[in-house]
C-alpha cells in the first residue's frame, strides 16, 4: 500500500527542510572558501538545493549530491570570475571582514590557485575528503588530484612563505 | 630520499596549517547567525538564517516534489528567505509563495535565483581611448574598425561552437596569439609559404564578441616568437628584442639573452624567460629569466642535452619545431627527435624526460602543451594519420609520459593542439576539432564545431577557444 501523493509531498518537504537546516552553514561556509564572497556563497548554495530539490527523488545520498553541485556552482563562479578580471582590470570587491592577518595571507594565498587547485585544497584540508572521493568531485582520477594538490601546495608555499 | 618524500616532509607544516586556519577563514566569511539580520535575532542557531518551519504547508502535491528548476528555485528561495506557503498548481507541480508571517496572503511568488549562477560583474575594455606608439603612431584604433558586436547574436552563456564574425584583417599563418586579459590578440605572421609579413593585427574581445583592428608598431616578421605578461608583448625577431606595452604602444629595446642566438618565449609562474640555444645546431638548451625592473636578464642555465643538435627551427624556417610548454613548476622543452628536457623552477635544475615512445624513428611531429593539470604531449609519428596523446607523471621522483589508449584523428601534414584548461583541443584540416581530457582519458568529436580548413590560429581565454581559420572564427565554450 503506498502513500498518498499529499503525504509523499510532506515527507519530501520534512527531508529538503532537515538538510537545509542541517548543511546549509557548512555549505555556506564551504563555499566561502572556494569563492571567497559570502554573497556569492549564499547564491551559489541557493542554487544548489533547488537542483537538490528538483533532482530529490533521483538521488540516493542527497548530502554528497549537495556538496557536489555547490563545488561545481563555485568552480563556475570561479571560471567566470576569472575572465570578469581580466577584463575589468581591477582586484575584485572583497567582501568587508575584518580578517586576522594571517587568515588575510591565506585568502590571498588561495586566490593565487586555480579554480581546480583550490578545489583540492578545500576539500582536502577543510572538509578532509580523501583523494578518492575529491576525484568524484570534480570528475578527475585521485592521480590528478594528487597532482593538483601537488602543484597548489608548492603555490601555497610560495605564497606564504 | 627522493624529491617527492621531500616535497611531503616540507608540506607538513603548510598541512597544518591548513587544516587549522582554513575552518578559521571560513567561520571568518561565514559567521554563524543571520546574514541581514540584526545581531540578537533571536531566530534560533543555523537556523538564523533559515525559516521558520510554522509557516509551512503543503496544500497538495504529486508524486514528483518539484516539477521545475524555477519551482525548485523558489522553493529553496523561499526556504532560505523566510516561511513559505507551498501550493498546488494545475500541472501537479507547486510553487512556493512567501507568506508574511503575520497576515498569511499570498504576495506573489518568491524569486527565483538565476539558472545560470551567480553574474559575476564584467566590464568590457575602454576602447574609446586613442592609444599611441613611438611617434604618436596609433597601436589600437580607437573606434574598433572591425568592431561588430551590434550584428552578431549576444554571447550567450552556453557551451559549445558559434561561429561569430570573422577578423576585419586578412587571414594569415603563425600569428602571434596571446590573450592579452582583455583580447584575443593575433599580430603579425606570414603568408603560408612566409614570404610576405604582416605588420597590422586585430583583437577579438570574447564578452562583447567584437573584433578591433590594431594597426601594431608598423613591423613584423615571419619568424617572429613573442609571448604575452603584464600588459607587455615580448618579442625576438631578426636579432631584434624588444618588449610592447599593448595599451600605450610604448616600445621597448631589451638586452639580448646572453649568448643565445636563438629562442622562443615562456611565461611561467609571473616571469618571461627566453628559452634556446647558441645556434640553430646546439645541442644545449639554456633558459634565462628577465626581470622587468633591473631590465637584465638572469644568469643562463645551460644544460648540454647530449642530442646532436635541437631543431630550433623546422624545415620552412618559419615555426619552432622545438615545442616550449611552461607551468607554475616547470618548463619543458620538447624536440621533434623523440628528446625532452625539463627545467624546474624551484631547484634551477634540468633533467632529462624519458622519451615518448621505444620507436627508434623520430617521430613525424610531437608538441608539448601546458594543460592546467600538468605537461601533456601530442605526438604523431611516422606513416599515422592519428595523434597519440600522453601526460608528464611524477612517481616519486621519476617522470614518464602515460599515454592514452584512444588516439586521434589527423592530417599528419598539419595539426596543432591547444591546451582549454586541463583538456587539449587537437585541430587538423578536414576534420572537426577533436576534445581530449589527457588526464581522465576519452576523446569527443567536436561534431557540433566547424570541419577545419587548411590552417587554425587560436587563443585561449581561460573561458573560451577562439579559432580563427581561414573559413571563419569560431568560439567555443566548454561544459
Amino acid at each position: 500500500m503506498g502513500s498518498s501523493p499529499e503525504t509523499t509531498a510532506q515527507t519530501d518537504v520534512d527531508d529538503i527542510h532537515a538538510l537545509v537546516a542541517a548543511e546549509r552553514e557548512p555549505m555556506v561556509r564551504l563555499a566561502c572558501l572556494l569563492i571567497g564572497s559570502r554573497a556569492e556563497a549564499e547564491e551559489v548554495v541557493q542554487e544548489s538545493f533547488a537542483v537538490v530539490a528538483q533532482r530529490w527523488e533521483e538521488i540516493d545520498r542527497p548530502g554528497g549530491y549537495l556538496r557536489t553541485t555547490v563545488v561545481n556552482g563555485c568552480r563556475s563562479v570561479l571560471r567566470r570570475r576569472e575572465v570578469a578580471e581580466r577584463h575589468a582590470r581591477h582586484d575584485r570587491p572583497r567582501d568587508d571582514v575584518a580578517l586576522p592577518t594571517h587568515l588575510v595571507e591565506l585568502a590571498e594565498a588561495l586566490d593565487r590557485l586555480t579554480e581546480r587547485q583550490r578545489t583540492v585544497i578545500v576539500l582536502r584540508y577543510f572538509v578532509d575528503l580523501p583523494d578518492d572521493e575529491i576525484a568524484a568531485v570534480i570528475d578527475a582520477r585521485p592521480a590528478t588530484v594528487r597532482s593538483l594538490a601537488h602543484r597548489a601546495l608548492h603555490v601555497l608555499r610560495e605564497e606564504l612563505s | 630520499m627522493t624529491a617527492t618524500e621531500t616535497d611531503v616532509a616540507d608540506f607538513a607544516p603548510l598541512e597544518d596549517r591548513l587544516r587549522r586556519d582554513l575552518p578559521a577563514l571560513a567561520r571568518a566569511l561565514a559567521p554563524g547567525g543571520p546574514i541581514d539580520r540584526p545581531v540578537g535575532s533571536d531566530t534560533p542557531g543555523l537556523d538564523d538564517a533559515s525559516p521558520s518551519i510554522e509557516g509551512w504547508e503543503v496544500v497538495a502535491g504529486r508524486s514528483g516534489l518539484v516539477r521545475s528548476l524555477a519551482t525548485a528555485a523558489a522553493v529553496v528561495a523561499a526556504l532560505v528567505a523566510g516561511a513559505m506557503l507551498i501550493e498546488a498548481i494545475d500541472g501537479g507541480g507547486i510553487v512556493a509563495t512567501a507568506v508574511p508571517e503575520d497576515e498569511g496572503v499570498n504576495r506573489g511568488t518568491a524569486p527565483a535565483p538565476s539558472s545560470t549562477g551567480t553574474t559575476a560583474s564584467v566590464d568590457g575594455p575602454d576602447t574609446g581611448e586613442a592609444v599611441t606608439g613611438p611617434g604618436g603612431t596609433p597601436i589600437a584604433s580607437p573606434n574598433g574598425t572591425g568592431g561588430s558586436a551590434g550584428s552578431v547574436d549576444r554571447p550567450s552563456s552556453g557551451p559549445g561552437w558559434t561561429q561569430v564574425d570573422d577578423a576585419p584583417i586578412e587571414f594569415r599563418y603563425r600569428p602571434v596569439s596571446v590573450w592579452t586579459g582583455e583580447q584575443a590578440l593575433f599580430w603579425a605572421g606570414s603568408s603560408e609559404t612566409g614570404g610576405r609579413a604582416f605588420t597590422d593585427g586585430a583583437g577579438f574581445d570574447p564578452v562583447t564578441w567584437s573584433w578591433e583592428r590594431l594597426d601594431g608598431p608598423g613591423w613584423g616578421h615571419p619568424g617572429l616568437q613573442a609571448a604575452y605578461l603584464d600588459g607587455w608583448l615580448y618579442t625576438a625577431a631578426k636579432g631584434n628584442v624588444a618588449r610592447l606595452q599593448i595599451d600605450t604602444g610604448v616600445e621597448e629595446q631589451l638586452p639580448q639573452p646572453g649568448e643565445m642566438m636563438v629562442f622562443d618565449w615562456v611565461t611561467a609562474g609571473g616571469d618571461v624567460y627566453a628559452v634556446g640555444s647558441s645556434s640553430w645546431s646546439s645541442a644545449d638548451v639554456v633558459v634565462r629569466r628577465y626581470d622587468p625592473a633591473s631590465r637584465s636578464w638572469s644568469v643562463g642555465d645551460t644544460y648540454p642535452t647530449g642530442a646532436t643538435a635541437l631543431a630550433w627551427f623546422d624545415a620552412t624556417f618559419i615555426s619552432s619545431a622545438v615545442s616550449l610548454a611552461a607551468t607554475v613548476d616547470e618548463i619543458v622543452v620538447w624536440s621533434p627527435d623523440n628528446r625532452g628536457y625539463r627545467y624546474d623552477l624551484d631547484s634551477g635544475t634540468w633533467s632529462d624526460l624519458p622519451p615518448a615512445s621505444d620507436d627508434p624513428s623520430p617521430t613525424v611531429q610531437s608538441r608539448v602543451v601546458a594543460t592546467d593539470g600538468g605537461i601533456a604531449l601530442v605526438v604523431v609519428r611516422p606513416g599515422d594519420e592519428v595523434a597519440d596523446v600522453a601526460t608528464l607523471t611524477d612517481d616519486d621522483g621519476r617522470w614518464y609520459w602515460s599515454f592514452l589508449e584512444q588516439p586521434v584523428p589527423v592530417d599528419p601534414e598539419s595539426w596543432s593542439a591547444v591546451a582549454v584548461g586541463e583538456a587539449i583541443m587537437v585541430l587538423s584540416p578536414g576534420h572537426h576539432p577533436q576534445l581530449i581530457d589527457p588526464w581522465n582519458g576519452g576523446t569527443t568529436d567536436q561534431v557540433d564545431g566547424p570541419v577545419l580548413s587548411s590552417a587554425t590560429n587560436t587563443v585561449w581565454t581561460g573561458s573560451e577557444l577562439v579559432v580563427w581559420t581561414t573559413t571563419g572564427t569560431w568560439i567555443w565554450r566548454p561544459t
